[in-house]
This record gives C-alpha cells, structure tokens and sequence, in this order.
C-alpha cells in the first residue's frame, strides 16, 4: 500500500496501546514516516512529558490537555472571561466532576477543531493507555446522555460523529507479541469495533525479537547453548502470541522489530521500519 | 545496608503497596509476593485497582474478578485470596454504613450525579480503592492486603484522595451548592456567584441540580466519610504498611520508576523495597565484547551462537547499568532501598505456576549490590 493512501484514507489517526508496549514512539514514528512521505503532519500528544521528536519540515508536534482545552472551549463559545475565573477560582476539578468524561471530550474537540480547519493533512494523536482508550472515544456518547442539550451536547454530537465516520477517523492500536498485551489489545479492539462503531487500521505489534538461525544445540557448549535455548524459548512464545493476535481479531499486522536506542533515534528507526512495512501491506 | 528481606517483609507486613508504570510486571509480582506470604502461612489478599484485568491474567483466573476476594488454588499453608476494585459496589457499602438512615442511603444512591460519579470518575476509583484496602485491612480473614495500584502516573493519588475530598466538600462554591436547600437551586444560582451561573451554562442546570441534590445529601454523611479517610491515611502511613517500587530496565520505566520515588519522597513515606523485574539474563560470566571477540574467531553455528550471547549481553549490560543508577538515585531519598533483581522469563507470565517461580526468584537471597 502506497504511504499516502495508507496516512490519507482517515484526517485523525488516533494510535493506542498499554503501558510499555512503546505507544509514543509509534505515534511519533508514524507521524515522521508520514512527514517523510512528504504529507503535511501534526502530531498531537495527550500528556507533557511525551517523546523527543525528530526534526522535519512536514512536522508539526502540540501537546493538548484538558485544562488547556478547557480554556479554549470557552474562549470559543465566548466566555474567556469565565476561563480566567474557573482557573482563578480553583473550580475545573467540580466542572469535571460535574459532567464525567468532560475532560476527554474537550480534548477530542480540540481534535476536532484541528481536523476542521485543516491544520494539516494527516492528524496523528498519541492516545490513551489502552485501559483508558474506551473511556476516551466513549466520552462524547455517555456526556451526550447526561446533557443533551447546550454548548456540550453539541460538541458530544459533533464529536461522535467525527469518531464513527471511517473517512475521517480511525484508530490504530499498538501491542507487543506478549500474551498479556494480545489479549488487551483484543478486548479493547473488539469494544472499539463492536460496541462504539469505530474503524481500526492494521495493529501495530512493536518490539518483536529478531529471528533466530537454526543451529544444532548439541554441538555447543553450556553458555552458548543456554543462549540458544533461551532465545529460542522466547521466539516460540513470541510466534504463539502472535497467532493468538491473530485468531482473536483477524486484524492485518505491521511488526516491528525491538531496537537498543531510544528518543529520537528510536523514532528515527522506527519510521524506516513501519515506512516498509505499510508499503506491504496489500 | 538493608532493614530485612523482601522475604522477611511478607512475614511481617499488614499492608504491601506495589506501584510503577505499566508494563514492568507489577501485578505479577504482586502476586507473587502473596505467595511468598501465603507459604509462610499467612492469609494473603490480593487487590488490583487496575481497569485492565492484568491480575486475573496473571494467575489465569479466567472468570471475571470482582470486589469479592476469590480463594487461588496453591500449596501453601496459608491462604491466597485475590480480588479487583469494584468501584461502584464499594461506593454503595460506605454510603449505607456512612448514611443515618436507609433512606438516606437510597436518595443518594437514586441520584443521578451520585450515579456517574460511582462509575466512571477516575478520582472516584482512587477514593473507593484506599476505602477498600481499609475494609479488607479490618477484615478479620486476612492477615495482609496487597495492593496493586493503576499503571499510571498518577497512581498514588490513592493515598491522597480522602483528604482531596474532605477539602472538596469545604470548597466556598461546594457549600454555596449544598446551602440554598430544596428546590433552591435554580433561584440562588441567579443571585450567587457568577461563576456558579457560568458552569450551569457550560454544563447545563440539569446537571448543576444533580450536583447540589447529591451534595446535600452527602453533606450529613460527611463526618463519616471524613473519619474513615484519616483512618486510612493513618494506616498507609503506619509501620504496618510497605511501599514497594517496581521497574523494570528500560529507560522509560526508569524515568518513571523515578517520578514515584519522588512522590513517595513529598508523600513523607518511606520506600524500602525495590524490585527491579524483566532483567534480561546474564548468561556465563564473560562480556558482550568477549562474545563479539569469539564470533569474529569462529565460523558456523559456534560464530552464530556467539553472536546470539553478544546480543543477550550487551541487553543485560545495558539493563544492569540502568538499575545501578537508578538505585544509586532512589538511595539518596531513601538511603536503605533494599534491591531485589528478577530475571526475565523468556516466555509469558500468565500461570500461577509460573508466579510461583517468580515467588522463588524474589524470596532467594538478594542480588543486591
């Protein structure tokens, strides 16, 4: 599959994944493969302390947060002055409390708006723990129920729809070849696709051991030899991860492999690497 | 330089919290330091607060885990229980034990904030989690509760939680809510502050009367709630309770293995224990150079599996210089840290056999440096 079609067939492209299956960098190194392929790319970034990014003409990196959305969300319905006082007065947290799942959907509007002024032609979101990923694209539906009508059940409604149009957002999740992340990154790909509605792309399985040669153990001595064995014992649990992966959501998968450095390098790497693989994809 | 052992702690401990990032093993070996108790003979529970049902992958339980604590089959003179936060079953027990009559209890329970409060607010479950821990810390069946806290930063919210919300209901704008009494609401919001009248328009008056109703009907209950909430903080700081940090290697687990040390530091808790998990293994006692050296010296499948032992080196290297680091950090805090290093399992921990092993690993004598 060409990188355009792949990075162009939705405008947000939100990635998720559980702790320590290296969501971030996948998110980065998917933006920077896009950057690369000459698209103009915003990443955004859910929390502050995210990954150092590689530098490239076509990229752009925002980090959004709830308060910050907040403000914005108000400023645009003409109430600064009332952001300035809610910050002042210490009250956001009772807001928030008030209506659950305000937060997350102040941050899909900020998204939203991105989308629709076209910031930029590929938008890709560094998402939420894959625990909280449901929550996150179930906030806009559940607010919607609690408050039907005013300035939020309209940006609830404007936001679904956004979530449920396949041209305009899917979800592309990121797992390891581990079975305590397959079997996650099943139930959640299964919520998303049966019970919200949503449209996922290939999984991203990240950090895969390289392949291991075929040797004759006997003919190796005690440490070789329980290298061997060991490398090897973690391959077999590796390949039986993944056809568990694929048993449970005969989902298409990009597998990347694990790599020593980190930061921008890792990125750097990283983005080769999917680059290729997207274009195999059929 | 160290108090006791990890072992020597699950003997003697009333309450061992786990916390780290997501991805290190921390409900694994949660579990297995309930092992470790339970073949000591004690009556362990184990309480994971974590949405994602790690715990019951752990200990391949397949049923859903509830608030319930289900007894795990292992040969062990003691017992071990596991059980996972039911936020909202929890939030119903306080509210009947904390309300003056049934009634009481059940306005607040029919009401509709009280509703999407008890179950989706991530400050809710911190809240409902420390509630928890102090239920099954009075439980007269165990003799230890453990507790694996979310995988998230902001984990040990939990242990502030109970004072967060007592400062909440002394809130000005909470009391102004709570004061106007019945039906007054939508009369009071137009005289009182206008940033009462701005977050109506922002969340709608529906929902603001929702807020006020179940504010005062929380309000007599707030004695209660209070007590309780000291109790608990009284126990996560008591002698009885251990906090425990586990990382594994990598650099972003490192970092954030750091940013609990620091939490742990302005909470005023001592740290005592870290595990560092997933240490890739140290095979033979040479260096990845050695190997390199050896691969370049041989040919075949003796130059290929000399390769194969530089890679699992240089990871070990890595890994091991890591951790020296991070401890060497985490001691400046907290000078008597005591080091427990677990290797990497080359295959998935998702059996309570193979948390047995863990158990093992992390009861042998301390690789500590």
């Amino acid at each position: 599959m060409e990188l355009h079609h792949f990075f162009t067939t939705q405008r947000v492209l939100i990635v998720a994944g559980k702790g320590g299956v290296g969501k971030s960098a996948v998110a980065a190194a998917l933006a920077l493969a896009s950057a690369r392929s000459g698209l103009r790319t915003l990443l955004v970034s859910l929390h502050t302390e995210s990954i150092e990014v590689p530098a490239n003409e076509h990229l752009e990196h925002v980090t959004v947060t709830p308060g910050g959305a907040l403000s914005d969300f108000l400023s645009s319905k003409g109430m600064g002055l009332l952001s300035r006082q809610l910050a002042r007065s210490g009250i956001v947290e009772l807001v928030a409390t008030t209506a659950p799942g305000l937060d997350d959907l102040l941050v899909l509007g900020r998204i939203k708006a991105y989308e629709k002024d076209k910031r930029a032609e590929v938008i890709i979101v560094d998402g939420p723990a894959a625990g909280h990923a449901i929550d996150f694209v179930r906030a806009p539906a559940q607010l919607k129920r609690a408050i039907p009508t005013g300035p939020i059940g309209q940006q609830s409604d404007e936001v679904n729809t956004m979530l449920t149009d396949p041209a305009r957002c899917k979800i592309l999740m990121v797992t390891t070849a581990a079975m305590t992340p397959v079997m996650e990154s099943s139930e959640v790909i299964h919520e998303l696709q049966h019970t919200l509605g949503l449209t996922l792309l290939p999984i991203v399985v990240n950090k895969c051991e390289r392949d291991v040669p075929v040797l004759s153990a006997q003919s190796l001595d005690t440490p070789l030899r329980n290298a061997y064995e060991y490398v090897s014992t973690r391959m077999q649990a590796q390949q039986t991860a993944l056809s568990t992966l694929n048993d449970l959501t005969q989902s298409e998968q990009l597998r990347v492999h694990r790599y020593v450095t980190e930061g921008a390098d890792l990125v750097e790497s990283l983005a080769t690497e999917l680059a290729t693989r997207i274009q195999e994809l059929s | 330089m160290s108090e006791i052992s990890l072992e020597q702690m699950c003997h003697s401990a009333r309450v061992i919290v786990t916390c780290g990032t997501g991805g290190v093993g921390k409900t694994s070996i949660a579990a297995s330091l309930g092992v470790i108790a339970a073949r000591a003979g004690r009556r362990v529970v184990v309480i994971t607060i974590d949405p994602a049902k790690r715990l019951a992958d752990a200990i391949g339980l397949t049923e859903s885990l509830g608030n319930e604590p289900e007894q795990v089959q292992i040969s062990a003179s003691g017992e071990m229980w596991v059980s996972m936060l039911d936020v909202r079953e929890t939030f119903d027990n306080l509210v009947r034990s904390a309300a003056p009559t049934p009634e009481r209890a059940t306005e607040m329970m029919e009401n509709s904030f009280y509703r999407s409060l008890s179950r989706s607010l991530s400050g809710t479950r911190d809240y409902m989690a420390a509630e928890r821990l102090y239920e099954l810390y009075n439980d007269e069946r165990f003799d230890l509760v453990i507790v694996d806290t979310p995988p998230s930063r902001n984990a040990l919210d939990f242990l502030e939680s109970p004072e967060r919300l007592a400062r909440f209901l002394k809130h000005p704008i909470v009391r102004v809510l709570i004061a106007p009494g019945r039906g007054g609401l939508r009369f009071a919001s137009a005289a009182i502050t206008p940033v009462l009248k701005a977050i109506s328009s922002v969340v709608g008056s529906d929902a603001l009367a929702g807020v006020a109703s179940f504010l005062r009907a929380f309000d007599g209950m707030e004695k209660e709630f209070t007590q309780r909430a000291l109790a608990v903080a009284r126990t996560l700081r008591s002698d009885d309770t251990r906090f425990v940090v586990v990382t594994a290697p990598s650099p972003d687990a490192l970092r954030e293995a750091d940013h609990f040390v620091s939490e742990l530091s302005r909470l005023k808790i001592d740290l005592k224990y870290v595990v560092a998990n997933r240490m890739p293994p140290r095979i033979g006692d040479t260096s990845s150079t050695d190997q390199m050296n050896f691969a370049r010296n041989a040919t075949g499948d003796v130059a290929a599996a000399h390769t194969i032992l530089a890679g699992l080196l240089v990871d070990a290297e890595r890994a091991e210089a890591g951790i020296d680091e991070f401890i060497a950090r985490t001691r400046v805090k907290f000078p008597p840290a005591h080091l427990t290093a677990v290797t990497e399992f080359p295959t998935d921990i998702h059996s309570i056999e193979s948390i047995s092993e863990l158990a093992e690993q992390l009861a042998a004598p301390s690789s500590a440096k």
